[in-house]
């Protein structure tokens, strides 16, 4: 398995929950899993959980908020479900490039539509395929 | 002589247009002018000293910066006629994952090397000085240094500078427990350029950079205790929020004036 580094151990510790949960539960293992070199096995296995996970919970809060903004009327639709439904989402897409939040409100959208979710809105859906197009 | 000013935001286009005293510098964000907007770009460089703030270019990345994203970066530099360019002593993204969040790297030497090179390439793109900014994070780990050391020796060693932003300091110390006086004085003097302040959001006992409060008075005795400890150029006011509240944010810029003006 190719070694990797501390940066990027700890990257995908922030981007994967049951990465995260896995390391609760034993760092060592975690670090085998992820094939964390030997020369930063030390520092990663100290890795404070509660740290990690408040730090990876600020990413999706920031997230949140910026979609949130780009899509207010869903928001306003999908009431006090939106934090919950944000969350499993934004597990499973990582928006590149400098319209990342765009993309993000966009894809979060598609997600909500897709799964049939009361109080999505298509013409914000429509409104920001435009604006990336 | 040291400047105040704020940071570019849409919602304060108009009120900047009209060249209000408080502003005396301007920061923009260098990834909200990479889809051209040059005319903008000049017509604020006409008006105010530009600094551009850059934040995907990933310096802790242990892989190469992104050439694209550098391109456009320096580019925006240039448009704006930036008297230096800044970025942030963090990462966003590896290989396998754009976070799109500024998140701490280890206190290595290994991570050390991989800022002082990039921070050389970046400077040598622009043609500017660099100075780089520390973040707020929740996360904390062990490593080879003092996060104060490894902010002298990566100064010292990239030939670049610290900005400051003291609301982030204040956050950590809060939130992890340490004296920020005492970290202040274990940073060189010399290195701090610029600051960066907002006020601080709080919930429950956690402290949070929500950059829309005004600074509060603890907060402003910090800003007082590192313009008297520095040689600082200048200081930005950085509101993301609330940016209707003019009056609010022309109070903090003359608090700010009179901090700089009593030390």
């Amino acid at each position: 398995m190719t070694q990797v580094d501390l940066t990027t151990a700890i990257s995908r510790l922030l981007s994967d929950r049951s990465l995260r949960e896995n390391f609760a539960r034993s760092p060592r293992l975690a670090a085998e899993t992820i094939g964390v070199a030997p020369s930063d096995l030390g520092s990663f296995v100290q890795i404070d959980c509660d740290g990690l996970c408040r730090q990876a919970q600020a990413m999706i809060d920031k997230r949140r908020y910026e979609v949130a903004k780009l899509l207010p009327e869903t928001f306003a639709g999908i009431g006090s479900e939106g934090e919950e439904l944000f969350n499993f989402y934004a597990q499973t897409f990582w928006p590149t490039g400098h319209r990342r939040h765009a993309i993000d409100a966009r894809q979060f959208l598609q997600f909500l539509l897709s799964n049939g979710i009361a109080g999505a809105r298509k013409p914000e859906w429509r409104r920001l395929s435009r604006q990336l197009s | 002589m040291r400047r105040v000013g704020v940071g570019y935001r849409e919602q304060l286009s108009d009120w900047l247009a009209t060249r209000p005293p408080e502003v005396r510098c301007l920061e923009i964000t260098a990834e909200h002018f990479f889809d051209s907007r040059e005319q903008t770009l000049a017509a604020l460089a006409e008006m105010y000293p530009m600094f551009v703030h850059g934040l995907g270019l990933s310096l802790g990345t242990p892989e190469p910066l992104d050439r694209e994203t550098l391109r456009r970066f320096a580019r925006v530099a240039t448009a704006a006629k930036a008297e230096w360019v800044s970025e942030h002593v963090a990462f966003t993204r590896t290989v396998e994952v754009d976070l799109g969040h500024l998140n701490p790297v280890p206190l290595t030497y290994e991570s050390l090397q991989t800022l002082v090179d990039h921070a050389q390439e970046v400077a040598e793109a622009c043609n500017r000085p660099l100075i780089l900014e520390n973040i707020t994070t929740e996360l904390r780990f062990d490593g080879d240094m003092p996060e104060t050391e490894f902010l002298n020796r990566m100064c010292e060693e990239a030939k670049c500078g610290l900005l400051l932003d003291v609301t982030n300091l204040y956050i950590n110390s809060r939130n992890h427990g340490y004296d920020a006086a005492s970290w202040l004085n274990e940073i060189e003097p010399s290195h701090i350029v610029q600051l960066h302040v907002v006020g601080y959001s709080r919930h429950g006992s956690r402290y949070h950079d929500g950059h829309a409060a005004r600074i509060q008075p603890d907060l402003m005795e910090l800003v007082q205790r590192v313009v008297e400890y520095a040689p600082v150029q200048a200081i930005t006011l950085e509101r993301d929020a609330r940016l209707n509240e003019i009056e609010e944010i022309v109070a903090d810029l003359r608090r700010l004036e009179q901090a700089c003006d009593s030390s």
